[in-house]
Formats: C-alpha cells, structure tokens, sequence
C-alpha cells in the first residue's frame, strides 16, 4: 500500500500547509474534509508563526443602509494562480445583528463587533471573529450600553466612546490580553453631554477624542488635557491609520497626508497621484497599516442621468518610502476589487490588515 | 589513532546496513541521543526502511561535508547546497516524500523536515484547483456530492 499524505498525522500536515500562501486555501479545503478542518484550526496558524509564514490580510467593512444586516465583514482574495484580487464575505454571526451603528475594532488576529442597537434595545454585547478560522464568539461585555460608540485602538486596548453622557461611564476601555472592561472618566462634563458623534485616533502612546462640535482632547497615562493643534487639523469626517508611528489622514480622491512629528507639519504623500482622476465628485477613501504598507481603499459611483448603476471598490496596495523631508508612496497594484448595482451599499466604513 | 574518523552502523528496519561517520549521525538530534546513551558499534532503527535510511543517510552525508567545506573557503557552498537539494527532491515521487516526512520527523532532522514538507507545499501551490491537487496527492475525496456542492457554493468566487 502506498503512503498517502493523509497518512501523516496533523502536526507533519500543518507543517505542509502553513508553507502554502493562504490564497490557496479555499481550494486546499475541497480536496477532503480532513483538510477543511486542518485549515481553519489555530495549531496551522501557529505553525505558520513558528515558521516565519505568515500573510498580511486585509478585512473590509462595508455599510448598507435599510437592511437587516447594516454592517457586512469581507476579505479580500485572489483567485490562485491569478493576478485578479476580489472581496469576498465572510460569514456573519449567527445572532441577532446590531442593526445600528456598532462600532469595529481590530486588534491581532481578532476584529470585535462593539455594542450597536439590538432588537430596538442598545447593547453591552461584543463578538469577536477570529480571523484565522473566521469563526464568532462573544467577547466581555461592556459595562454600559451603547448604540453608536466610537472606537480606536491603542496597545491592546480598545477604547470606546460616546452613546453615555454621565463623564463617569462616558468613555470605557477593553484590555483584549485580560479580557477586562474598565472605565475610563471622562475629561469634562460638556464634551461628555454635547456629543452624539466622536472620532477616536491612538496615536504615540496617546488616545485624542474629538467631539463632532467640541474640542479635541488627548488622553495620556491617566490624564485628560487639550490636545496639540496637529490633531486638531484633521478634519471630523477624515479617516485616519498608523502605519509604523506614521499617522496619516485621507481625503477624498486618495489624496493623503503623514503627519511629520519632527516639524510638526502636515504633509501630502507623494508618488499617486494618478490613482483617481481629480473630478468634482467626492471619492471617498480609507486606508488603514498592512504590514507596514499602506492598503487604500475608494469607492466610485456609476450614475448616469442621476440613476445610480453601479458601485464600484477600488483597492491599492502602497509602498510608503521617507525621501528626506518627503515621503513618496509608490502603487505596488491597484484594482476593482468589488462591484455592485445594489445602491444601498453605501460606504466603506473600515479597513484593517491582520496578520495571519 | 584520533584523528581516525569514528564509524557507527545503522540498521534499517528490513536489516539493510548503512556505514556512516559519526558526524554524519550528528545530523539527526534522535540518532546523537541514541549514539551518546549507548555506546554499541550497531543501531537498529526500527521506524524506518533501509529504501528510506538511504535517502537519509545520503542528506545526512551531504550537508555534513558541506558544512566542513564552508569553513574552509568555498562562498559558493550555500548555492550548491541548494542545487543539490532541488536535485534531490526532483528525483523523488511524492510516497517517498511522505515516507521521508515521517522519518525526518522521527530522527528529529529539522533540515531535511523542512526541505520536504516545501516540496509537498510547492506541489499543492503549483495545482491549478481541488481536483487537481487530488489526483497529484492520490487523494480520494471523502465529500458527499451534496456536502462538495455547499463547499463549492462557499468558494465559488475562486473559480472563474
């Protein structure tokens, strides 16, 4: 009798698989039921880990309004043994969904649902989705409820805001190594009342928070105080990422600026320029740290005669490169990566990059 | 005489024999324990067939001269390492692969470990989809076509 690879036992076939890019891994699990379960296991992503295999992936939420599932997860992939990348959905829990605004936060290999309005009820509830198995769990609650928190990551730790206007229970903070939630006061009374919307930005060992029509606060070591004019320069509705200690910020039309801490300026990202044709109509793009890259992603309405045919998902993966006082960013790709005639599909509300 | 190389005998499973220095047996973390806990001229390796103790054995012998060389001069060793290792995997079908797999990972040889399970990985890697992987691996699926078809469903932006 031959020696069937089957043969061998897990550890020798993660040892195999974790060699093999993750592109090819939706093809791998319809070979044999064996494989399947291999695939989506935690020992391959450690074997992955151990053997220096990892990939960075990239993760997109998309908004649709009116509909019973507001927020959908999508990963982007490529076709083996094809240059053509494509967003593909990734399973939604089985629970109910919020079907308002909850917040998302990546943290590892991890992506939390945060809060959002369930059943008409504002919610404590956090699920988790593990990225490598693309599996949901529910994580530690929140304290208090929040239907339309806002969120940013900083060293761990997930800090959520708004949708509570006591300054005791206003900010609250997920430590995603213990599990534990704890409150965060907040740093004045008005900013804690007057906000409906905040924006959230972890950067330099620091959390800014600024309220749609207010201040912008820093939160560092325990402490609240004003927060330095550059943070204050990013317009409310901008997105903003990190990538290594960068912090940027996109306007439309994938014109992006990097924060230069040592002169304190903001300066506009050169070398893609091209990427969109500059017109009157707003593009709207988000960018977020793959791998040290930077990953952009904008979307281009198709209408004519104002009817609305098409939606199309442009994805760019970038080289970012500091030249002296400038820093150049040079298109490694650039694609259609989701298209849709479905007119709800309204926004790209994130993107993140896990690694895998 | 000390500077005598020191030679130690292995025998496979199906009593085949293999000569080796000892620095060859040095190679395989199982084979130093073996050797440095029990003194004996002869071990019997009882898991592994002398067609596979072979192939071992000529990895072994191999990358332990290479090693010696590189000390002394050659730059280019490391290349020719790595064209031998294409020329000796090139060589080899997919069941002794596996066989070596197993063997590697019992005589603890973290190289040769390696160096097959890459193959197996490239192998997989170079297939275009699922029944072609199945047909190079040997595979027999064990879906039901109605378990194949949801799988597919789930995949189906893979295909074209």
């Amino acid at each position: 009798m031959t020696f069937n690879i089957l043969m061998l036992p897990d550890d020798l076939l993660y040892n195999c698989l974790a060699r093999v890019s993750r592109l090819h891994y939706p093809i791998i699990s319809l070979v044999a039921k064996r494989f399947r379960t291999l695939l989506t296991s935690s020992e391959l992503y450690q074997t992955r880990t151990f053997t220096g295999r990892t990939e960075s992936c990239i993760y997109v939420c998309l908004s649709v309004s009116h509909d019973s599932e507001p927020l959908r997860l999508f990963t982007l992939c490529q076709r083996p043994n094809s240059t053509r990348k494509l967003l593909v959905p990734v399973s939604s829990p089985h629970y109910s969904h919020p079907k308002f605004w909850p917040a998302v936060a990546h943290v590892g290999t991890n992506v939390y649902v945060i809060g959002g309005l369930i059943n008409e009820i504002a919610s404590t509830r956090v699920m988790v989705m593990d990225c490598r198995s693309h599996t949901w769990s529910e994580a530690p609650s929140m304290l208090v409820p929040r239907q339309s928190p806002f969120v940013c990551v900083l060293d761990g730790k997930i800090y959520v805001v708004g949708s509570q206007y006591d300054k005791a229970t206003w900010m609250e903070a997920f430590d995603t190594k213990t599990g534990n939630w704890e409150f965060v006061s907040g740093p004045s009374e008005e900013i804690c009342k007057i906000g409906t919307r905040y924006r959230c930005i972890g950067y330099g060992g620091k959390v800014y928070v600024t309220a749609e029509t207010g201040n912008t606060y820093e939160w560092h070591r325990g402490r609240w105080r004003g927060a330095p004019l550059f943070i204050h320069r990013i317009n409310f509705n901008v997105p903003v990422c990190v990538i290594d200690n960068v912090l940027y910020r996109c306007h439309h039309s994938c014109m992006i600026d990097w924060y230069d801490s040592q002169e304190n300026v903001w300066g506009r990202v050169k070398g893609f320029e091209g990427l969109v044709k500059l017109t009157s109509a707003y593009v709207y793009t988000i960018a977020a740290n793959h791998g040290g890259k930077m990953v952009i992603l904008w979307e281009k309405k198709v209408v004519v005669n104002r009817v609305h045919l098409e939606t199309k998902i442009w994805c760019a993966e970038i080289t970012l490169e500091r030249r002296g006082k400038e820093m150049w960013g040079t298109p490694d790709w650039f694609q259609v990566v989701f298209s849709t005639t479905n007119e709800r599909f309204n926004l790209l509300s994130h993107v993140f990059s896990a690694i895998l | 005489m000390e500077n005598e190389k020191k030679m130690i005998t292995l025998k496979s499973s199906d009593d085949v024999t293999f000569e080796v220095e000892e620095a060859v047996v040095l190679e395989s973390q199982f084979l130093s324990h073996l050797v440095q806990d029990c003194p004996a001229p002869e071990h019997k390796i009882k898991e592994v067939t002398g067609k596979i103790l072979s192939k071992v054995v000529e990895y072994c012998e191999k990358h332990v001269v290479v090693v010696v060389d590189g000390g002394d001069s050659s730059s280019s060793s490391g290349d020719d390492l790595k064209k031998w290792d294409d020329k000796f995997i090139k060589e080899m079908d997919l069941s002794t692969v596996y066989d070596l797999i197993a063997a590697a990972n019992y005589l603890n040889i973290q190289a040769l470990l390696d160096l097959m399970c890459q193959r197996v990985a490239d192998v997989i890697t170079a297939c275009k989809d699922h029944k072609e992987i199945r047909e190079t691996l040997g595979i027999v699926s064990d879906y039901t076509a109605e378990e194949e078809a949801e799988v597919l469903k789930e995949n189906e932006w893979a295909f074209d």
